[in-house]
């Protein structure tokens, strides 16, 4: 296996050393812009416009798993997982893209800042207090990224790992804690370009160590013949649940942010589709990157195949890029935790104290008391780094499939279906959420269906019958009232 | 501050890059399916390699433009 500290350079150092500085001081400036209210703070003022959005959407959206994960999947998978996974996931999205997300902006009220106001706004408030307390468990997903990106600084600079996971983890707290979404929206452009740079680069570095892609998908072939057709010898159900999850987006709470941020819907229908082509591309790049390192470090990708990808990396890029290629897994850490502890902030304070204990709190007020709750959530995920030990995979397994089987159903029919009721978005909700524990831990998933999977079949029947027997009660009591 | 593009104009080059995003994935599923040695590894670098420099130079236009300086007036 490679030595990374032995062949991490002092120019490699100054990039990773740069780059923290320069997302600090981006913090400090952005600070005054941040503090005004609570609007200016969580959606910067709803002013964001299309390359801004292009930044902040992609950041958020491809994390240190779209980079370490997929390249896994490469590992473990082949070109499989471009079939099942990473192309579904341009298709199926698009729609949030042009359809969902301006309609989100261009019809829902001003006050609907988060996703709990915006099932306040389609249902009740009891729907809305069900989600904000169901958002919460998913962020526990964010030591998971901590944990990859602190492992990369261990594993490179040979740091001590808890350092370094508290090092990551307080440099997080404090630029986005400070300066909210009018930070992440220069943040998360610089990321966005290192990581689309890095990813550029390392595609060129495989290309040069392999002499073209050719040679590279031949010796893969010969490892695993599986490893080389569009199916990977994986049967209906198992591809069924991986295109299932390119839907999960559907049910991200920073898509429903970053939409409200927008300056209109067209600004966030030319952006994302502009975010799926570049997510396409980056993914790809890494699966292909994960199947190299199936090839130069065989016995490194059985036993871990993350460490493997990390020699590939090593091993193809030259002195100064393999520092950038760090700091873009960095820039895709951050960049996604920093959006999740903004929108755990504001869960926390503006959709449960605020909404549910006090009312009359005042603006400042609030956007202080978001800022107390991003670093106390912070400082609580750093030490949470300790249980995440065995693989980012795992964590978004659980954390993340969890919120697309729960809040899917209720949003997209509180959007679309003509006769929602407030007791069928409250009902599929809470169910939902008990029948995926009942079915993952419970039940141990019978009959192999992926848990996100029939959790979506079952929230929606709930929705429907419930809809369809409470229906008429509330349209009278709406029209009594 | 710079006219904005109507939001009709808007949505035209969005339906554009959804055809464009479309026709990618063809692309790209095809050259890693027929196992292509040369031209997707090119194809691909090159689009990820710009993606984000063009992104960025259109970003610095747009705040040239007073993306950010809208905030500054309104908190005067």
């Amino acid at each position: 296996m490679v030595n990374f500290a032995e062949i991490w350079s002092t120019l490699d150092w100054l990039i990773i050393v740069a780059y923290f500085v320069v997302i600090i001081a981006v913090g400090l400036v952005m600070r005054k812009r941040a503090s005004k209210n609570m609007k200016s703070f969580f959606v910067a003022s709803r002013r964001l416009t299309i390359p801004v959005l292009v930044g902040v959407g992609a950041a958020s959206w491809y994390d240190s798993w779209t980079i370490v994960g997929l390249a896994e999947c490469g590992t473990t998978m082949g070109i499989c997982i471009i079939f099942i996974y990473v192309i579904p996931t341009l298709i199926l999205r698009l729609p949030l893209a042009v359809w969902i997300g301006p309609l989100v902006r261009n019809k829902i009220p001003d006050w609907v800042i988060t996703m709990p106001d915006l099932m306040a706004y389609m249902y009740d408030r009891k729907t809305k207090l069900v989600m904000a307390i169901g958002m919460l468990p998913p962020f526990l997903y964010e030591a998971a990224l901590l944990t990859a990106g602190g492992q990369v600084i261990a594993y490179v600079t040979g740091m001590n790992m808890w350092v370094a996971f508290a090092i990551l983890g307080i440099v997080i707290i404090f630029y986005t804690s400070l300066s909210g979404l009018w930070g992440l929206a220069v943040t998360d452009m610089m990321q966005f370009v290192v990581m689309s740079v890095a990813a550029g680069v390392l595609c060129f570095g495989l290309y040069g160590h392999f002499h073209g892609f050719g040679s590279l998908f031949e010796q893969v072939g010969a490892v695993n013949p599986d490893f080389m057709t569009i199916t990977g010898g994986n049967g209906f159900i198992a591809i069924l649940g991986w295109v299932i999850s390119a839907l999960a987006m559907y049910a991200n709470s920073q898509s429903y942010q970053r939409f409200g941020s927008s300056r209109s819907g067209g600004d966030i229908k030319v952006s994302y589709t502009c975010i799926m082509i570049f997510g396409l591309f980056f993914s790809t790049v890494m699966v292909i990157a994960g199947m190299a390192a199936l090839i130069v470090y065989p016995e490194a990708a059985a036993a871990a195949p993350s460490e493997a990808f990390w020699g590939v990396v090593f091993t193809t890029l030259p002195i100064g890029l393999r520092g950038l290629f760090v700091a873009a897994l960095l820039s895709a850490v951050m960049s996604t935790v920093s959006a999740d502890y903004l929108i755990a902030g504001a869960v926390v304070m503006h959709d449960i104290v605020k909404s549910f204990f006090k009312p009359n709190l005042s603006d400042k007020a609030e956007v202080f008391g978001t800022r107390v709750v991003i670093c106390c959530i912070g400082i609580f995920i750093i030490i949470a780094t300790y249980f995440w030990q065995d693989g980012i995979s795992k964590a978004y397994y659980y954390c993340g499939g969890f919120q697309v089987a729960a809040f899917i159903v209720p949003l997209m029919f509180g959007l679309f279906y003509k006769k929602k009721t407030a007791a069928a978005g409250f009902w599929s909700l809470v169910l939902t959420i008990g029948a995926y524990a009942v079915w993952q831990f419970v039940l141990g998933i019978p009959w192999g269906i992926p848990t996100n999977l029939a959790c979506i079949i079952f929230s929606a029947i709930v929705y429907i019958v419930v809809a369809k027997l409470t229906y008429k009660g509330e349209e009278q009591q709406r029209t009594v009232a | 501050m710079k006219k904005d593009m109507s939001e009709e104009k808007k949505t035209r080059l969005a339906y554009t890059w959804a055809i464009l995003g479309l026709a990618a994935s063809i692309i790209v599923g095809a050259l890693t399916a027929a196992g292509s040695d040369q031209i997707l590894p090119i194809f691909l670098g090159a689009a990820t390699i710009l993606f984000g420099p063009i992104t960025a130079f259109l970003y610095i236009r747009e705040v040239r433009n007073g993306v950010f300086k809208v905030e500054e007036e309104e908190d005067e």
